[in-house]
């Protein structure tokens, strides 16, 4: 069922900017994904993720641009361009009193399903056999992601548009989601994943794209983006002084240097800022994400007796986020230290601060 | 690069390898169809409608609640009724009640189900899902007729013993309730076209419900009083109808005698005008779902041919059978053309100003000949088409007054063909200008609704303004049939005056004849002027756009 033509990428996207009601939605958007890739677009709330998968899926032409899926163009070519694609919308799934094998039934004759992929195929995929007959009504958010994930892979497309799959999910089942897409990359799909926050992505994505008003900021490998962050060039000096805008100024001088603006009042702004104290930016301790079955206030003190360990806070969802200075084997330490003391860990995940300084950087968002 | 030549099972990327569909393929590819047709033969929307039916806990709770609302009804009027009306009569008033409460219920509340299911669909967040998913607008818009029609149809089982309490009474044929009910179902079915249309163009459920429920309300009291009216015309064809009835067609139609009259008035014209009716809210519903680069004028243009040649043709042969209402007949065939042509003009005022690349492509793709290329795309070949189809109504009724004055010239005076002559001629002239202006104002406009509000402007301006204008100047104390004539020369009232002035007035004047041979001419000019300018304005601001990288202008259509 899946196509593509030969040595193309499995996404292109050239030049392509969007309005709605005459406001501009995305500017100048470009990009390539290759085939057998996940490529992530981390960005704010109204940032043009939504306007951007939709363009990607073919549901909107682009109004100025291009969009190649496998290839085929999205406007010219769209029927062939969306027997490649799977597409996951936000919210993922609709109907709520049809029962999950119905859902897929009834996209299956509808649309472009594959005669030789079957519902049970697809829902064992996604492991949702043991729910085949349920009401969507009764699923939970992790469920319907992969529900709309199964709908998505019915005709057995190369590439997959997701709009924020992970966003609305608990952390429990935010792992599962990632380890089913990590699993359809493997098995040769290529994955445009959408979301507003960078935690998880950046850990599952081969490379990624930082989106801000329309404007893709950065993209290319976590590595790639945080090394050309730090290079001494007029981009990572803005992005400083980005930083140090978003710190102290209010929400309307960051929008504003966002955007064009004539270069007398990017000189006062650059005064204003440059003015004003940097912030203590503590770049060399590095972070974990620790989740247990045990009480986040005793592993804040057992932690407290760690010297590499500079702070813990606990977070909202009951997992404690650990800053340490030192390398691998200081995590080690940390772990079995824990387990010794009764601490029931599940699991410990490192942070990227630095990619996410780098992502509130350039967007304008608080660090 | 050829994409074909590119699709080596090496290049493809996945595990399955089932064709997909060739390229530039409309919305339902050929494969699809067959697939559809083939594997499954119902229509999957349908069958999602009626699972959510059956888990719907309202829907048998609503039928209940109509039942025991019907069943109310009918035994109070009856109880009412025979106490001091004989039992035939009774039943016929039981009937009579019973059908125009079902009436009301399937136009009001068939309309509302479907333009509320239509639009809930088609602004929900999962209708880029159908679309990107392959689920093509045809399909969609049969899909969501039927789930609303089956709702109604449930309706009127549940509604159908009740009806049976008028037959006891006397005085109805079960025949009859047949009819009726087979009344209802294409009552229903206009009513479910009509709210399946509207939900597709609204913007919003709330916004479909409220233009779907009050025009269907409005319509199908229009209805009911045509029916009070005709009833008594009926009585004088059909004495077995009686006067004052309005659900007269199932009486006739049970009752009446089989002559060429019955199969004409009673079988064929209400099933040609339903069938008309249910085709083009089906064609305005996928028209309205289609994707905005995708071909949505041909269908719609089709239909607009087909029934207007179907009307032109049945209203000219109306004057062979009736030779001796010439006049009658002509102005009933005008009528008809203009009344078509302005209902052309307003519906196909929306069409986009020019095919898409897309369509284009399409196009080139299949070697589309140019006749199936002139009903495509574009406000200008759809005006163009009015024209054209205007042009065909008016000389089929001018030929056949031709042919009648050559056949029998004792019975007609050669004045009166130069007097049809000269309203064919103003009529056709004053559309062609109608659909000029429509095509150039759609030319600078991002959609149909400044046209078709410009067109009401200017039709009533043109109507009223010269009689205006008149009165202004003094002129209307004066009023004879020349100056009556005079000033209506630049507005279509000159052609009803000129018909009912011109059998008293006798003689033709010259003056007043150039005065309408004159307004016919610029009529025709700026027509035709305005049409050429709307295409090279298309033309010129059209083609370059599709990838630009600059914002579109606002009154220009990417897409």
């Amino acid at each position: 069922m899946t196509m593509a033509l030969s040595n193309a990428p499995a996404v292109a996207v050239s030049g392509v900017s969007h309005f709605v009601t005459g406001a501009s939605v995305l500017r100048n958007i470009s990009f390539t994904v290759e085939q057998r890739q996940i490529f992530g677009i981390v960005g704010a709330v109204g940032s043009g993720k939504t306007t951007l998968a939709r363009l990607l899926s073919t549901a909107r032409p682009p109004h100025a641009g291009s969009i190649a899926i496998c290839g085929f163009d999205t406007v010219l070519e769209a029927e062939r361009a969306r027997w490649s694609l799977g597409y996951l919308p936000h919210p993922a799934v609709a109907y709520a009193n049809l029962s999950v094998a119905e859902y897929l039934e009834f996209f299956q004759r509808a649309g472009m399903a594959s005669e030789t992929i079957r519902i049970d195929q697809v829902l064992q995929r996604t492991r949702l056999q043991h729910r085949k007959h349920a009401l969507i009504a009764s699923l939970n958010e992790g469920q319907r992601q992969r529900l709309g994930l199964a709908r998505a892979l019915l005709h057995d497309p190369s590439v997959l548009i997701l709009d924020e799959p992970i966003s609305k999910v608990d952390p429990m089942r935010r792992d599962a989601l990632i380890a089913l897409l990590r699993e359809l990359r493997d098995s040769g799909k290529t994955i445009v994943l959408l979301s507003p926050i960078l935690s998880g992505v950046a850990e599952l994505c081969d490379r990624i794209g930082i989106l801000h008003a329309g404007r893709l900021l950065a993209s290319g490998t976590v590595d790639e983006i945080i090394e050309e962050s730090g290079q001494t060039s007029l981009r990572s000096g803005l992005s400083i002084l980005q930083d140090r805008l978003s710190l102290e100024y209010p929400a309307e001088d960051r929008r504003s240097y966002l955007d064009p603006m004539p270069a007398k009042r990017l000189l006062s702004s650059v005064r204003r800022a440059s003015s004003t104290p940097p912030p203590p930016v503590e770049e060399s301790h590095k972070r974990l994400r620790l989740r247990s079955l045990s009480d986040p206030a005793q592993v804040k003190a057992v932690l407290s007796e760690s010297r590499e360990v500079v702070s813990v806070e606990a977070l909202p969802d009951g997992s404690v986020l650990i800053a340490y200075q030192g390398d691998e084997t200081a995590v080690a330490d940390l772990i079995e230290k824990l387990v010794q003391r009764g601490v029931r860990i599940i699991s410990a995940e490192p942070q990227h601060t630095e990619l996410e300084r780098i992502f509130r950087s350039l967007t304008g968002g608080p660090s | 690069m050829d994409p074909e030549a590119e699709l080596s099972p090496e290049s493809r990327v996945g595990s399955m390898a089932t064709l997909p569909p060739t390229a530039g393929a409309a919305a339902s590819s050929p494969e699809q169809e067959d697939f559809e047709e083939s594997s499954f033969g119902v229509n999957p929307l349908w069958l999602r409608e009626l699972w959510l039916y059956g888990r719907s806990q309202r829907m048998p709770l609503t039928l209940a609640v109509l039942t025991v609302i019907a069943t109310l009804l009918v035994c109070s009027v009856g109880a009412v009724a025979s106490l001091t009306q004989e039992p035939a009569r009774v039943g016929n008033l039981l009937y009579q009640v019973f059908f125009a409460t079902a009436f009301a219920w399937v136009t009001w509340v068939g309309s509302g189900m479907a333009a509320t299911l239509v639009a809930s669909e088609r602004r929900g967040s999962h209708w880029d899902v159908l679309a990107v998913s392959g689920v093509s607008a045809p399909l969609m818009a049969r899909g969501s007729f039927a789930a609303s029609l089956t709702w109604v149809l449930l309706c009127l089982a549940m509604l159908s013993p009740i009806a049976s309490v008028s037959f006891l009474f006397g005085g109805v044929s079960p025949q009859e309730i047949s009819g009726a009910f087979l009344a209802m179902g294409a009552a229903g079915c206009v009513a479910v076209g009509f709210g399946t249309a509207v939900g597709a163009i609204a913007s919003t459920p709330a916004t479909a419900l409220l233009i779907a429920v009050p025009s269907a309300a409005l319509m199908s009291l229009v209805l009911y009083g045509v029916g009070f009216v005709t009833s008594y015309m009926v009585d004088m064809i059909w004495p077995v109808v009686t006067g004052g009835m309005p659900l007269w067609w199932p009486t006739a139609l049970a009752r009446a005698e089989g002559d060429r009259y019955y199969w004409l008035l009673l079988v064929g014209a209400p099933l040609l005008l339903c069938t008309a009716a249910c085709w083009f809210f089906y064609e305005v519903t996928v028209a309205s779902l289609s994707e905005p680069g995708e071909d949505r004028s041909t269908r719609l243009r089709a239909w607009f041919v087909t029934c207007g040649i179907l009307l032109y043709a049945v209203s000219a042969s109306s004057a062979l059978w009736l030779p001796a209402e010439r006049g009658m007949n002509a102005a009933i065939s005008l009528t008809l053309v203009t009344l078509f042509s302005l209902f052309g003009i307003y519906s196909l005022a929306g069409d986009d100003t020019a095919p898409s690349t897309r369509v284009l492509r399409q196009w080139s793709q299949e070697d589309t000949g140019a006749v199936r290329r002139f009903f495509g795309p574009g406000v200008v070949r759809a005006m163009l088409t009015v024209c054209l189809l205007a042009a065909l109504g008016i000389g089929l009724q001018w030929l056949v007054a031709v042919g009648l004055q050559w056949s029998t010239p004792a019975a007609h005076s050669a004045q009166d063909l130069t007097v049809l002559s000269l309203c064919d001629g103003y009529l056709l002239s004053f559309l062609c200008f109608l659909a000029g202006f429509v095509a150039h104002a759609r030319a600078r406009s991002v959609s149909g609704a400044s046209p078709r509000l410009l067109l009401t402007f200017v039709l009533l301006t043109v109507a009223i303004g010269p009689w205006i204008l008149a009165s202004v100047f003094g002129m209307a104390d004066s009023f004879g049939a020349d100056s009556m004539l005079l000033v209506a020369s630049p507005s279509p009232a000159f052609v009803v005056a000129l018909a009912y002035l011109m059998p008293a007035h006798g003689a033709l004047p010259g003056g007043l004849l150039l005065a309408g041979l004159l307004a016919s001419v610029v009529w025709l000019i700026l027509g035709l002027g305005m049409l050429y300018a709307a295409q090279r304005y298309i033309e010129r601001e059209q083609i370059p756009l599709p990838r630009d990288s600059t914002p579109p202008p606002p009154s220009v259509q990417w897409i």
